[in-house]
């Protein structure tokens, strides 16, 4: 079965490349997270949110950076006239802002948001084959999240939301990018 | 469908069965078009083995090369032709089943001992 096995990741790899070009959201993953600390460290925040207003033009900037650097590097690939993954990325981007704005005001017992995320990242795991083992951690880690004012109704979930949606982000973005690397060879890297 | 399935094996077509050009159809079934580096990185095959096999899917007529330039920059584009789209689809099916018939296959005890057998 090794040969379907090969071929069936060949269409994956292809089918993926653009959704696991992590490096290009790392800045505005970054940012956010900063976005989060700042929310959680004390203290007059003036400068620093002028600052990081500032910085958001330059995210955008670096993900057309990196956006050419993966085309440098690993080539283009137009997907196929099925757009069914940018519109299930882009309803869930809008769900998850829905949904960080209803846990915001309804303060419910588990993160809606991070249910939604994990079972978002387990789905992409099952729809990319199975292969890349960061998935399923991801959802873990989401759930965990998600189940934390449950566990530790103490933490303060406000000021922790947008650093975890941040520290999320960022880990996915990472992890989706050393996998594709992983898997497309750049002659000279052994 | 032969006596058994490894005979039909001898049956596929050998122009798509041929490994990296069957990786190179298989990547191009999944897009709409993919450029030169793409599936050299994908398939870690040199430009000159690339260029080859691609050369003799387009004489097949199994696929079409795209070739130009973005200001000074050149590019080369591949996207599957209908005729490559339905002969990749076809043996992937054929290879599917295939193995599936393999993994079900038992030997006929009625039939002669092999040449080799001891």
């Amino acid at each position: 079965m090794s040969t379907m096995h090969s071929l069936s990741r060949v269409e994956l790899l292809t089918r993926n490349f653009n959704a696991m070009q992590g490096l290009r959201f790392v800045p505005l993953a970054l940012w956010l997270t900063v976005s989060g600390i700042s929310d959680v460290l004390p203290g007059d925040k003036g400068l620093f949110g002028v600052v990081w207003l500032l910085m958001l033009p330059v995210c955008f900037g670096l993900y057309a950076v990196a956006a050419a650097y993966y085309r440098r590097q690993y080539g283009e690939v137009v997907d196929a006239p099925v757009p069914s993954q940018v519109a299930l990325d882009a309803l869930l981007a809008g769900l998850v802002i829905v949904l960080g704005l209803v846990e915001i005001a309804l303060r419910p017992p588990v993160s809606p948001m991070f249910l939604t995320l994990a079972g978002y990242t387990a789905y992409r795991w099952w729809l990319t084959g199975r292969v890349f083992a960061h998935y399923p951690a991801l959802a873990v880690l989401a759930l965990v999240t998600a189940l934390l004012p449950l566990l530790l109704p103490a933490v303060p979930r406000d000021e922790l939301l947008t650093l975890a949606v941040g520290v999320f982000w960022l880990a996915n973005s990472v992890l989706d990018h050393l996998a594709l690397t992983r898997a497309l060879r750049v002659p000279g890297e052994g | 469908m032969g006596q058994s399935p490894f005979e039909d094996i001898a049956g596929l077509d050998r122009l798509v069965h041929e490994p990296a050009r069957l990786a190179i159809l298989t990547a191009l079934a999944a897009a709409k078009q993919v450029d030169f580096l793409f599936l050299q990185r994908l398939t870690a095959l040199t430009r000159g083995n690339l260029s080859a096999h691609l050369a003799r899917l387009e004489e097949s007529h199994l696929v079409q090369i795209e070739k130009g330039f973005t200001g000074k920059k050149p590019f080369t584009r591949i996207a599957l032709t209908e005729q490559g789209r339905s002969a990749i689809t076809a043996h992937l099916k054929q290879l599917q089943t295939l193995l599936d018939s393999a993994a079900r296959w038992q030997p006929d005890d009625s039939a002669p001992a092999s040449e080799g057998g001891t």
